[in-house]
């Protein structure tokens, strides 16, 4: 890990980091960094178009929304939402996937076969419609939009780690250390999952920015966050109506969900080349 | 051959029948179907009555029968809401959903093959570039974003194309090309990959050498062979294509499956939810095993 560290040095690898971390800095320092209250609503100040506009407000650098709320303070505290529920997602995902993925590799047999068909079939389903299902079952909230997103993302980890057990587990390193009459679970916890850390990190940096667009659309159905709290699906969402009036209404959240898929890609693709070169190019 | 296919025939029958086990029991373990059918200020005789007649009083495991006996022959029930029967309803929506899925296959095959082909010939060169822009601006896209803007740009401020809806050839671009943009990154990377897998061979060092035309190398003997991982990675992808019905369906009210999919869950209809999940499942398996099966075909070694 550390070698591969500092093999870290593709530029769009490191610009995705810094844009990443820019943007959970912007998330941890929401309360600071807005110049107004999200929440506040005015009627006056309704549909206010950015201040360097015609009729703009110099109080409202983005302008207002249809219900006189800050545009720029909106879209910052925003960014809270898509960075707590992808690193929930990419969390509970993760663990549930490798953990799976673990057993299945290691174990084989029966437990291998079911988990195995388990996967093909959340791999076979459109994973919206998945969401949308357990949604609408369990009632639009933060921590069931979390559930949704964990249901629907923790299969990639499961099939890729059960692929590397399987393969480790022919090594004469793993042969060895069972040979020696190491428990399993230290087997796995000290052969084979160091081996497949590597792998685990490059997935979640792509799961990461999948849960991420998967929340906004939820939420641009009503379906993800409650509209109480400020998030970019939900921000598109109600500027929706006013897509022939206020385009730029529409435009700047997908902008940043956008950009903030794109930072975690890219930190992801320079993690993989660093990992193993090999697939440098391909 | 034989043995390969069954294999893989038993297999997507296991996978299709828990698809719809667990969408069945999701449904109804969640919200009471009676209550929900009722008028909101019905009193609890009159819940339990409709709980009879629907009979939804049954124990669960014989309701997921008797319904999945009825659904087999093509018959879903009555929509809770319009009271039509659901393959009614269901039928010109599929109609819908295939033209447009068509046109966006047609779209990726058209783009995405010919980009990844050239990529990988070219590697390094502005085709490559453009191509891993796609790629990685792809894979960070959200796809009815996407939409919104394509609506922004060519409807609200061009005025070439109309908004949403269903009817001429022009309602179809828009949705068309966002659809298609949710399967060309992968399409494509994985087309320039195999590509690239193919021409590194020793084979078509030979055919070079051996005097044959470039243009015979590089399509009747390296994307012949590269065609493999293509069509499985199409078949593969047809559950992406039908999430992104979903999501695309709904930013232009275009009237398919993936839009009454989202009414149908927001309403709780639950005929026409189990419908459309057992349909979606069986579409993605069925498409699936005809890529395992074509790729069989074509690739002896595959087969095992």
């Amino acid at each position: 890990m550390l070698r591969a560290w500092k093999e870290f040095n593709s530029r769009s690898g490191r610009l995705g980091l810094a844009l990443f971390g820019l943007v959970a800095l912007v998330a941890l320092l929401a309360p600071l960094l807005a110049p107004s209250d999200p929440f506040q609503q005015s009627i006056v100040m309704r549909l206010k178009p950015p201040s360097w506009m015609a009729g703009g407000h110099e109080n409202h650098l983005l302008g207002t929304d249809q219900l006189g709320r800050d545009i720029l303070s909106r879209l910052i505290y925003g960014s809270r939402i898509s960075m707590i529920v992808g690193a929930a997602a990419v969390l509970g995902a993760g663990l549930l996937g490798v953990v799976l993925g673990l057993l299945a590799g290691y174990f084989g047999g029966r437990l291998d076969y079911v988990v195995s068909l388990l996967i093909n079939a959340a791999w076979s389903f459109p994973f919206i419609l998945l969401a949308l299902i357990i949604v609408a079952v369990l009632g639009a909230s933060l921590q069931n939009l979390i559930i949704a997103l964990i249901a629907t993302s923790w299969a990639p980890f499961a099939r890729i780690v059960r692929g590397e057990v399987v393969a480790l587990k022919e090594r004469e390193f793993v042969a060895a250390a069972r040979a020696v009459g190491s428990r399993p679970w230290r087997v796995i916890g000290g052969h084979v999952l160091p081996n497949v850390a590597s792998t685990i990190l490059v997935i979640a940096s792509i799961e990461f920015g999948r849960a991420i667009i998967r929340e906004s659309f939820l939420s641009f159905l009503g379906l993800g966050v409650p509209p109480s709290i400020p998030s970019w699906g939900g921000m598109l969402s109600e500027a929706r109506p006013y897509i022939f009036t206020l385009p730029l209404l529409i435009t700047m959240p997908g902008l940043l969900i956008f950009l903030t898929t794109l930072s975690v890609n890219l930190f992801g693709d320079g993690l993989r080349d660093a990992l193993d070169p090999r697939l440098r190019n391909r | 051959m034989t043995n390969y296919v069954l294999q893989r025939v038993v297999q997507a029958l296991i996978i299709a029948v828990l698809i719809s086990v667990t969408a069945f029991m999701l449904l109804f373990v969640a919200k009471d179907p009676a209550r929900a059918l009722a008028p909101p200020d019905a009193s609890t005789a009159e819940v339990e009555l409709l709980r009879q007649r629907f009979g939804l009083d049954r124990p669960l495991p014989v309701q997921y029968l008797s319904w999945a006996a009825l659904a087999v022959r093509g018959d879903f029930g009555l929509s809770l809401f319009s009271r039509q029967p659901v393959t009614r309803i269901l039928s010109p929506r599929i109609v819908a959903t295939f033209q447009l899925a068509a046109f966006a296959i047609l779209l990726t095959v058209l783009v995405a093959v010919p980009l990844g082909v050239v990529a990988a010939l070219r590697r390094g060169g502005a085709i490559d570039l453009l191509a891993s822009i796609i790629a990685v601006a792809g894979q960070a896209m959200p796809i009815f974003w996407f939409g919104l803007m394509l609506i922004v740009l060519f409807s609200v401020n061009l005025g070439w194309l109309p908004v949403s809806g269903r009817g001429t050839f022009r309602h179809l671009i828009l949705p068309g090309i966002t659809l298609a943009f949710s399967v060309i990154p992968l399409t494509m990377r994985l087309t320039r990959s195999a590509m690239l897998d193919v021409i590194n061979q020793d084979y078509i060092r030979t055919a070079t050498a051996k005097g044959l035309p470039r243009t015979s190398v590089i399509w009747k003997h390296s994307a012949r062979n590269a065609a493999t991982p293509v069509v499985l990675a199409l078949g593969m992808q047809f559950g992406a294509l039908l999430g992104g019905t979903v999501v695309t369906e709904t930013v232009f009210a275009w009237p398919g499956i993936g839009e009454l999919a989202v009414s149908a869950v927001t309403t709780a209809d639950l005929p026409v939810v189990q419908a459309i999940v057992l349909f979606a499942a069986m579409v993605v398996v069925l498409s699936n095993l005809a890529a395992d099966v074509i790729v069989g075909l074509v690739d002896p070694r595959v087969r095992y």
